[in-house]
C-alpha cells in the first residue's frame, strides 16, 4: 500500500503536477500539460480503491414534480491523494435516463462541468461536510429515481466508488388505515402513508419496486403494516429500486420509533404449547395470531426492502420490530432487506421456518437478529454494524423464554454473519446494560452459528447464558464453527483470547477443539468497518477471513456454497446501492 | 380537587355538630331514658304502630316508629314497661332500672295472638333477659345467614378499619390488604355494600372496594350475608359485605381517640420516601404531581405534532424530581378519631371524623420463574429486596341527620367520605430475566382514594293498610382515583459496577391514570304483613336500580434518549433528566398513551322482586321469591386524543330470573335448621371488558381484558344447623354448596416479552364447604373461668375449577381450586372480661391454609401463598367508669409472620411486615 502511494506521487512528481486552488473547490489540475497527456503518465498506476468515504443525500424522500431540490455530501479523503475524476447524475430508475449534476445535461459531465469532449476534471477528492453539491428541480417523472455520485479513476471510465441517495418521485400522496382485504397494489408514482395498524386479510398486498411507504407518527396503536396468516405481502424491490418504508419526519428529526414496522404473520410450526402465539403489544384477535402445522407456509416475498425509523411502543414495554416473521414458513422469501433505526430488534423471528438472506441491521436500539419460539429457518450473508448511541445484542437467540426445552427446538442455521459493534465508544448501556455480546444464546438456544466475524462488540464475542443452553452445547443441538473474534469487550477490558471473547460459562466447550473447530481470535482486517455513515466491511487484502477454518455450509440450495470466507464479506459489497448507513446526525442540517 | 371540597363540606358539618353538642352540654337533666326495638317473635320483624307504657303510669306512653323502635323519658327509677300491639299478645318488661343521664335498653319480642306459640315469649320477662332475647330473635329470626361485628367488637379488636374488623368472621379471609374472600370465593363474587347502597370501586383492577379504605371510627356494623334472598342484589355468590356508618346515639355522646403505634420492621427504622407536594402528610397532592398545563389535554405528543422547543418545554414541565429520598427513622404511626351525636327533639344527628397516617415497609423478595423444560422451574428473574415504603394517610368522615317526621314517617340523610393516600418510593434491584442483566429500578408513587356517598332515605309506615311499611332510598356514590406521576427510572450496571440508566420502556417513564366511578341508585319496597289463622307473614315487593358508570383514563409519557452518546447516563436520576439534558438530541418527551388508555362503561341494573315471608304452623317458615335483572353492560374503549376515532365497544345485555328460597325449621324454641337455595350472577368487570393493558413489575404479567366475556351463573345452596345459648352466644354448623356456570378465570395469551394475562369464561365450578361456629363463656366447665369466653369459628372449602380443553397446555392445571381459595380458616378468640378491674382483654388467632395466587402457565406449577397464624392481643382498661375514660394497648401480628408464596417448591415472593404495638386512648366528655 505504502509502496503504491510512494509510486504515484512519484509518477506526479515526473509528471510535473501541481496542486492549484479552484474557487472553493480544492481540485487538482494539471499545468504545463494537456489531460491526455497527464493521464498518459498515469496509465498503469493501480487505482481500484479508495480509503475515502462519502455520502449524499437530498432534503427528502418523496418529492413531487417541480419541487426544487438540493444534493448535498459529504467526502473524508482519508488521506486519499490520488486524482479522480468525480460525476453526479440522477437517475431515472424506470428508463435508465441520466441527467448529469449540477448542470443538469444529458451529456455526461463531471461534476465541474466538464464534459467527455474536453476531458473531465482531474482532481483530488475534496474534505467537504454537508456541502451543496447540486441544486434542481424534479422533473414529472414519476418513479424512483437515484442521486449518484461516483469517483471514478483518472481515465474517467472506471468507477471506484459510488455513492447512492434514492428519491421517488410521485403524483399524489395515499393515505392508508384500517385494513386490506382485497388484492391490492401500491404502485411507485404514488407514496402510501399509513396510519394506525394496517392488518391485511385474505389478499395479496403488492408493492412495487421504488415505491415509498410513510409510517405516520403519533397515531395508536402506532402505524404499521401487519400480513395476518391469511395474507400475503409481495414486495419485491430490485438493486436499483428498492421498497423503503420510512418516517414521515423531516431529516435530522427523524428516530427511531416514529412509526411501527413490518410484521408477516404464517401458519408455520412453532413451539408454543398449543401451537399459536400472540405478536407481542397487539390484543390478542384473529389478526395477531401466528402459528398453525404448516412449515411451508407463504406469508409473501420481501426483496430489497429498507424498513427505517421503525419500532413505535404497541403496549407497555413493548415495542414492535423493524421486520417481524411470526411462523412464517419456508415459501416466504427474504432477501436483501435493511432495518435501520428501529426501536426494538431490527429482525425478529417466533417460531417457523422462513429462511432470509442479505440482512443489514444497523442502529438498532435493541438486537440486530432475534429468534424464539422454535424458529428453525436459515440466515446466510447478515451484517449487523452498531454505533455509541445504541448497544445491544447482535444475535439473541432463546428456544422458547417460558419453556426453555419446548419442541420443536429451535435449530437455527446462521452462516456468513459480520457484527461490528461500537467497540469503547460505547460508554453506557442502552438497553441491556453489561449483558451485550454479538452473539447472545439462552433459554435452549439451538442451531448452528458459524463463519462469523465478530469484530469491536460490547462485551465480548459468544455469551451463553443458562444451564438449558449450554446443554446444547453438548449434545450438539448448538455449535459454533469458523468464528473470528476481535477486539470484542473493550470497554471491559477483556483481551483478545479466547477467553477474553468467549463467557466463562462456555469456555470449556469452545477451548475443546473436539467440539469447537477453527475458532479464531485475530484481526478479521476490514476494510472501514468503523465509518458508520459510509461503512465498508469487505476484508483488506490479507484478511484472515479466507483462511481462517470457515465451514461448507451445507448444499441444500438455500446455502450459497461460493461463500468461501468468515463473515458476510468476500469481494463483493452486496449492500451497494439499495441500503441506507446514513447516521441521522450526519445529514441533520 | 371535587373531593376535597366534598370533604370539606362534610369536615365543616361535623365541626359544626360538634359545637352545637358542646352548647347543648350546658344543660343536664336528672331524667334517664328507656329505648327499644319490639320484633315479632316469628319473622323478626319490627312492629311499628305498638303502644308502649310504663305499667301503672298509662300517661307515660308512647308508640313504635315506623322502624319498631320507641323512646321514654323518665325519672331515675325501677320500671315495668307494658307494649300491647294490634293482633299481638301484650309483652310486659320489669326491673327496668333507669339512671338519671342514662339510656336503658328495653327491648322485647312479641307473639301473634293467633299463634300456638313455639318461642319462650314469656308474658313477663325481667329487662336484661328481655333484651337478650331480642337479640337472639333477631338473629335467630333473620331470614339469611349473616354474621355481623357491631362497633363494640371493633373497638374490642385491633382492627383499625373495616377489612381488618372481617377478618375475625366466620369463612372469610382477607386478601391484598382490603378484599373479602368469602368461603373461598373472591372479591369476583363478593359485594359491598355502604348504607344499604352499593358502592363503587376505587381500584381499576378490581370489582369491590377495598375494605382497608373504611375507617373502624366511622363503622357502627359490618355484615356479611352469605345467603341470597330475591330483595338483596343478586350479583354476589360469596358473601355481601354491609357496612353501616355510625348510629344515631341514644344519648349524647362526644367521644375522642388517639392511638400511636409502634412496627418493628419500619418505626424508627430506614424508611424511603420522596420530595412530594406541602400536604403530602394528610393524603392531599399540592399540584405538584398534576400533569403540567402546558401539556394538551386533547392531543397527544408526537413528534411532528409540536416543535422541538415546545417539545422541550413540556419536558421541562413536568416535576423534575424522580429520586426516592431516605429518611433515617421513620415516624410512629398515628391516628385520630372524634365521634359525636344527639338527638334535638325529633332531629338525630351524629358525625365522626378519622385521621390517621400509617407508614409501613415492604421489603420483599420477588422472583418470576421459567420452565427450564420438562416443567422444571428455574428462577428467571429475581429481585431480593424489593423495598415499597409506604406511607398511607386515611381520612374520614360521616355526617348523619334523621328527622322523625311523626312515629310513622322517617327521614335520614346519610353522607359518608373516606379516602386513603399512599406515597410510595419503591426500589429495587436484581437479575432481570426478560433483559437479561441486572437492573435497579426506582419509582415513586402516589396514589388518592377516595368515596363520596350521599343519600336519602324515607320509612313510612301505614296503621291503616295493616302496618305496611314503604322503604325508599336514594343514594349517589362517587369513587374516585387518581394516580398523578407515577415515575421510574431503571438502571443497569456498568462494567465498573456503577449503575446507569437503560433506555427500556419502563425507564424514564411517567404514567396518569384516573378513574371515576359512580353509581346512582333508587329503592323502593313495600311490605305488608298479613294474618290468616295459623298463616301469617309478609308480603315484599321492590324495585333497586343500579346505575353505575365509569370514566378511566390514563396518559404515559417517556423520557427517551435521542443520541445516547451526548449524554452521560450515569448521572443520578434527576441531573440525567434535567433541564440541560431535556433537548432535542438528548432526552426527548415521547408520549405512549395508548389508545385503549382510555375507556368509559356503564351498567345498568332494573332489579325487581316480590318475596312471601310466610309462617307455616308453628315449626316452619318460608322466604321465597324471585328477583329479575335486567342488565345492560358497556364499555367504550375509544383514543380521547385522536379526534373521530372509532371506539372499541363491548356491549353485554343479560335478563336474569333469580329466584331465592329459604326454609326456617325450629328444632327447638332456640334451635334452627336452615336450608336455602338461590340463583345468583357474576358479572365480568368493566376493566375486564376493556383492551387496557397494564404491567405492574418489570417481569411480571401484563394484564389485558377480553370484550367478548359472558356473566356466570350460580347456583347456590344451604343448611344450616344453629343453636342460641343467650346473648351471643351460639353453636351452629353450615353446608354450602355452589354450582358455577361459566366462570370468569384468568388465563394466560402465549406472547413473548411480558407474558400477558387475560380473563375468561371457564367450562363451570364447584365450591362446596362446611363451617362451624362456637361463641359461648365458659363458665360452663367451671365458676373460675366465668371471666372467659371462647368464640371459635372454623371453615373448610373444597372447590374446583374446570377450564375448557382450548387452554390445556397454556394453563398447567385444567382442574384445580379456585384462586385464592383456602382449604382452612380458622379463627379463635378467647376473650377476657373482667368487670371488677374495669380490664377486657381478648387473644386472636387466625389461621389460613395456603391457597392458589396467580395460575401457573405453560408448563409452571400454580403458585401458592403458603398459610400463616396470626395471632393479636387486645388489652383495654376503664380508667373512668362505663368506658368513659379508656386506654387500649393492642399488639399485632405477635408471631412476625413469615408472609411467602412458592411455585412448585421454589420460593416465588417472601416478605415480613414486622409486629405492631399500638397505644391508644379515648374519651368520652358526655
Amino acid at each position: 500500500m505504502r509502496l503504491r502511494i510512494v509510486a504515484i506521487f512519484a509518477a506526479l512528481a515526473v509528471a510535473g503536477v501541481n496542486a492549484r486552488a479552484a474557487g472553493s473547490d480544492s481540485g487538482l489540475n494539471v499545468a504545463g500539460m494537456s489531460a491526455d497527456d497527464a493521464r498518459r503518465e498515469l496509465v498503469g498506476i493501480d487505482q481500484f480503491t479508495t480509503t475515502a468515504a462519502m455520502w449524499i443525500w437530498a432534503d427528502k424522500y418523496v418529492y413531487q414534480a417541480g419541487q426544487p431540490f438540493t444534493l448535498r455530501w459529504t467526502v473524508k479523503p482519508n488521506n486519499d491523494q490520488y486524482p479522480y475524476t468525480i460525476v453526479a447524475y440522477r437517475q431515472n430508475n424506470q428508463t435508465g435516463a441520466k441527467t448529469y449534476l449540477p448542470g443538469g445535461s444529458v451529456e455526461a459531465a463531471d461534476t465541474s462541468g466538464n464534459g467527455v469532449e474536453q476531458g473531465f476534471l482531474i482532481r483530488r477528492l475534496p474534505a467537504v461536510t454537508k456541502a451543496t453539491l447540486a441544486q434542481g428541480t424534479i422533473p414529472a417523472e414519476p418513479g424512483m429515481h437515484t442521486f449518484v455520485v461516483q469517483i471514478r479513476d483518472f481515465t474517467g471510465t472506471r468507477v471506484v466508488k459510488s455513492a447512492y441517495f434514492k428519491i421517488g418521485v410521485v403524483e399524489s400522496f395515499v393515505d392508508v388505515s384500517g385494513s386490506i382485504e382485497t388484492n391490492t397494489t401500491w404502485t411507485n408514482n404514488r407514496a402510501y402513508r399509513v396510519s394506525g395498524l394496517v392488518f391485511v386479510r385474505n389478499a395479496t398486498l403488492t408493492i412495487e419496486p421504488g415505491t415509498f411507504v410513510i409510517g405516520q407518527p403519533g397515531s395508536q396503536p402506532p402505524s404499521a403494516i401487519v400480513i395476518t396468516r391469511s395474507a400475503r405481502i409481495v414486495a419485491e424491490g430490485t438493486r436499483s429500486r428498492p421498497i423503503i418504508m420510512t418516517s414521515s419526519r423531516e431529516f435530522g428529526a427523524r428516530a427511531a420509533g416514529d412509526w411501527g414496522g413490518l410484521v408477516m404473520l404464517g401458519r408455520a410450526i412453532n413451539n408454543w404449547p398449543n401451537g399459536e402465539g400472540n405478536v407481542e403489544g397487539m390484543p390478542a384477535s384473529d389478526d395477531s395470531v401466528y402459528g398453525g402445522t404448516d412449515d411451508a407456509h407463504d406469508c409473501g416475498v420481501l426483496r430489497y426492502v429498507r424498513v427505517e425509523f421503525a419500532g413505535a411502543e404497541l403496549s407497555p414495554a413493548n415495542e414492535i420490530n423493524g421486520i417481524t416473521w411470526g411462523s412464517c414458513g419456508t415459501a416466504t422469501v427474504a432477501e436483501h432487506l435493511q432495518v435501520t433505526y428501529g426501536l426494538d430488534d431490527a429482525f425478529e423471528w417466533f417460531g417457523g421456518t422462513n429462511n432470509a438472506k442479505y440482512l443489514i441491521s444497523t442502529w438498532p436500539r435493541d438486537d440486530s437478529f432475534d429468534g424464539q419460539i422454535g424458529w428453525r429457518g436459515k440466515v446466510q450473508h447478515a451484517v449487523a454494524l452498531i454505533n455509541g448511541d445504541n448497544s445491544n445484542r447482535g444475535i439473541e437467540m432463546d428456544n422458547n423464554e417460558a419453556d426453555f426445552t419446548a419442541t420443536p427446538l429451535g435449530r437455527v442455521q446462521f452462516y456468513n454473519l459480520t457484527f461490528v459493534g461500537a467497540g469503547d465508544t460505547f460508554a453506557q448501556s442502552a438497553d441491556e446494560g453489561t449483558g451485550v455480546a454479538a452473539i447472545f444464546l439462552r433459554r435452549g438456544a439451538a442451531g448452528a452459528y458459524n463463519n462469523i466475524v465478530a469484530f469491536n462488540w460490547i462485551t465480548g464475542a459468544v455469551d451463553i447464558r443458562d444451564a438449558a443452553t449450554l446443554t446444547n452445547l453438548t449434545t450438539g443441538d448448538l455449535s459454533a464453527n469458523g468464528i473470528i473474534m476481535w477486539d470484542n469487550g473493550k470497554s471491559a477490558n477483556r483481551p483478545n483470547t479466547l477467553e477474553g471473547q468467549v463467557v466463562a460459562a462456555a469456555l470449556p466447550w469452545f477451548q475443546n477443539s473436539q467440539q469447537a473447530r477453527n475458532v479464531l481470535v485475530a484481526d478479521p482486517m476490514l476494510r472501514r468497518p468503523l465509518e458508520y455513515s459510509d461503512p465498508d466491511f469487505r476484508p483488506l487484502l490479507g484478511s484472515p477471513v479466507f483462511r481462517a477454518n470457515w465451514v461448507q455450509p451445507p448444499d441444500d440450495g438455500f446455502f450459497d456454497q461460493w461463500a468461501t470466507w468468515s463473515g458476510a464479506f468476500g469481494d463483493v459489497d452486496w449492500t451497494e446501492e439499495w441500503s441506507n448507513f446514513l447516521q441521522e446526525q450526519d445529514i441533520a442540517p | 380537587m371535587k373531593q376535597m371540597i366534598e370533604f370539606r363540606r362534610i369536615v365543616a358539618g361535623v365541626l359544626l355538630l360538634l359545637l352545637g353538642l358542646f352548647a347543648a352540654a350546658a344543660q343536664e337533666s336528672g331524667t334517664g331514658t328507656i329505648t327499644g326495638t319490639l320484633y315479632d317473635a316469628k319473622n323478626g320483624q319490627p312492629i311499628p304502630n305498638a303502644a308502649v307504657e310504663i305499667a301503672g303510669q298509662p300517661e307515660t306512653k308512647t308508640s313504635t316508629t315506623s322502624d319498631g323502635t320507641f323512646k321514654l323519658a323518665v325519672p331515675a327509677g325501677s320500671y315495668a314497661l307494658k307494649a300491647t300491639a294490634n293482633r299481638y299478645l301484650p309483652a310486659e318488661v320489669h326491673d327496668i332500672t333507669v339512671k338519671a343521664g342514662e339510656v336503658v335498653d328495653a327491648s322485647t319480642v312479641m307473639a301473634l295472638a293467633t299463634d300456638v306459640t313455639t318461642v319462650d315469649v314469656v308474658e313477663k320477662i325481667n329487662a336484661v333477659a328481655a333484651t337478650a332475647e331480642a337479640m337472639v330473635a333477631e338473629r335467630r329470626l333473620a331470614p339469611v345467614v349473616s354474621d355481623a361485628i357491631s362497633s363494640q367488637e371493633i373497638r374490642n379488636s385491633t382492627a383499625s378499619d373495616a377489612a381488618a374488623a372481617l377478618e375475625k368472621v366466620t369463612g372469610v379471609s382477607i386478601v391484598d390488604g382490603g378484599y373479602v374472600y368469602v368461603r373461598g370465593l373472591g372479591e369476583r363474587y363478593s359485594a359491598t355494600m355502604l348504607n344499604n347502597a352499593l358502592i363503587p370501586t376505587t381500584e381499576p383492577e378490581r370489582r369491590v372496594v377495598p375494605l382497608d379504605l373504611f375507617p373502624a371510627a366511622l363503622i357502627e356494623n359490618v355484615k356479611v350475608l352469605k345467603t341470597y334472598t330475591p330483595d338483596l342484589p343478586g350479583e354476589f355468590s360469596g358473601g355481601l359485605v354491609q357496612m353501616q356508618t355510625v348510629e344515631f346515639p341514644n344519648q349524647r355522646t362526644f367521644r375522642v381517640g388517639m392511638s400511636y403505634g409502634f412496627n418493628t420492621r419500619t418505626t424508627f427504622d430506614r424508611f424511603d420516601s420522596y420530595r412530594g407536594g406541602a400536604y403530602d402528610f394528610f393524603g392531599f397532592d399540592d399540584g405538584s404531581r398534576g400533569m403540567p398545563s402546558l401539556v394538551p389535554r386533547d392531543q397527544r405528543l408526537f413528534p411532528g405534532s409540536f416543535s422541538a422547543q415546545e417539545f422541550e418545554r413540556f419536558g421541562e414541565a413536568f416535576s423534575q424530581n424522580w429520586e426516592p429520598r431516605r429518611i433515617n427513622s421513620m415516624r410512629p404511626e398515628q391516628s385520630y378519631s372524634l365521634v359525636g351525636g344527639d338527638t334535638f327533639g325529633p332531629v338525630g344527628l351524629v358525625g365522626a371524623m378519622t385521621f390517621s397516617n400509617r407508614p409501613q415497609k415492604y421489603s420483599e423478595l420477588q422472583r418470576y420463574l421459567a420452565n427450564a423444560g420438562g416443567g422444571q422451574p428455574v428462577v428467571r428473574t429475581e429481585y431480593p429486596d424489593f423495598v415499597a415504603d409506604q406511607e398511607s394517610a386515611r381520612l374520614g368522615g360521616v355526617l348523619n341527620a334523621a328527622l322523625r317526621l311523626s312515629p310513622a314517617n322517617k327521614l335520614v340523610f346519610r353522607n359518608t367520605m373516606t379516602r386513603e393516600t399512599d406515597k410510595e418510593a419503591r426500589t429495587f434491584y436484581g437479575y432481570s430475566g426478560s433483559l437479561d442483566t441486572y437492573i435497579e429500578s426506582q419509582r415513586l408513587r402516589w396514589v388518592e382514594r377516595g368515596l363520596f356517598s350521599t343519600g336519602l332515605e324515607g320509612d313510612h309506615s301505614f296503621q291503616r293498610l295493616g302496618n305496611s311499611l314503604l322503604k325508599w332510598q336514594f343514594t349517589y356514590s362517587a369513587s374516585k382515583r387518581d394516580e398523578p406521576d407515577l415515575r421510574e427510572v431503571i438502571r443497569s450496571p456498568n462494567f465498573d459496577g456503577s449503575y446507569a440508566f437503560i433506555a427500556t420502556p419502563q425507564s424514564g417513564q411517567r404514567f396518569f391514570n384516573g378513574l371515576e366511578d359512580r353509581i346512582y341508585e333508587p329503592l323502593v319496597e313495600w311490605s305488608t304483613p298479613f294474618y290468616k289463622g295459623s298463616f301469617s307473614g309478609l308480603f315484599k315487593v321492590g324495585f333497586r336500580g343500579t346505575f353505575r358508570d365509569r370514566n378511566f383514563e390514563a396518559r404515559r409519557f417517556r423520557w427517551t434518549p435521542v443520541r445516547t452518546s451526548t449524554l452521560d447516563f450515569n448521572q443520578p436520576s434527576n441531573e440525567l433528566f434535567g433541564p440541560d439534558n431535556i433537548r432535542p438530541d438528548g432526552f426527548v418527551i415521547r408520549e405512549n398513551t395508548r389508545g385503549t388508555d382510555t375507556y368509559d362503561a356503564r351498567l345498568d341494573i332494573y332489579g325487581g322482586f316480590a318475596l312471601v315471608d310466610l309462617a307455616l304452623g308453628p315449626r316452619w317458615r318460608v322466604i321465597g321469591g324471585v328477583r329479575y335483572e335486567d342488565a345492560s353492560m358497556r364499555v367504550r374503549t375509544i383514543d380521547p386524543l385522536i379526534p373521530g376515532a372509532v371506539p372499541s365497544l363491548a356491549q353485554l345485555d343479560n335478563r336474569d330470573p333469580l329466584p331465592g328460597v329459604n326454609v326456617i325449621y325450629a328444632l327447638t324454641p332456640r334451635q334452627n335448621l336452615r336450608f336455602g337455595y338461590g340463583r345468583t350472577l357474576s358479572r365480568p368487570d368493566f376493566r375486564e371488558l376493556s383492551p387496557f393493558d397494564f404491567t405492574n413489575v418489570l417481569g411480571g404479567f401484563n394484564v389485558t381484558g377480553n370484550p367478548n366475556l359472558r356473566r356466570a351463573k350460580i347456583d347456590n345452596f344451604d343448611a344450616r344447623w344453629e343453636w342460641f345459648l343467650g346473648g351471643d352466644q351460639l353453636l351452629a354448623a353450615s353446608f354450602f354448596h355452589k354450582e358455577f356456570d361459566s366462570p370468569i378465570e384468568v388465563t394466560i395469551q402465549p406472547t413473548t416479552g411480558d407474558l400477558r394475562q387475560t380473563f375468561l369464561n371457564a367450562e363451570g365450578a364447584r365450591n362446596s364447604g362446611l363451617e362451624l361456629e362456637f361463641r359461648r363463656g365458659l363458665g360452663f366447665l367451671s365458676a373460675r373461668l366465668a371471666q372467659f369466653a371462647l368464640l371459635s369459628n372454623f371453615t373448610f372449602v373444597d372447590s374446583d375449577v374446570r377450564i375448557g380443553e382450548s387452554q390445556r397446555n397454556l394453563l398447567t392445571s385444567l382442574e384445580r381450586p379456585l384462586v385464592g381459595q383456602s382449604r382452612y380458616v380458622a379463627n379463635v378468640i378467647l376473650d377476657w372480661m373482667r368487670p371488677t378491674w374495669r380490664s377486657h382483654a381478648r387473644f386472636f388467632a387466625n389461621h389460613t391454609s395456603r391457597r392458589i395466587s396467580d395460575v401457573g402457565s405453560i408448563g409452571l406449577p400454580d403458585i401458592y401463598q403458603e398459610g400463616n397464624t396470626f395471632m393479636d392481643f387486645v388489652y383495654q382498661f376503664d380508667i373512668k367508669e362505663g368506658g368513659k375514660w379508656s386506654l387500649k394497648f393492642s399488639a399485632e401480628n405477635l408471631g412476625d409472620n413469615h408472609y411467602h408464596w412458592t411455585q412448585g417448591g421454589i420460593l416465588q415472593r417472601s416478605y415480613y411486615l414486622g409486629r405492631t404495638f399500638n397505644v391508644g386512648t379515648s374519651f368520652s366528655i358526655f
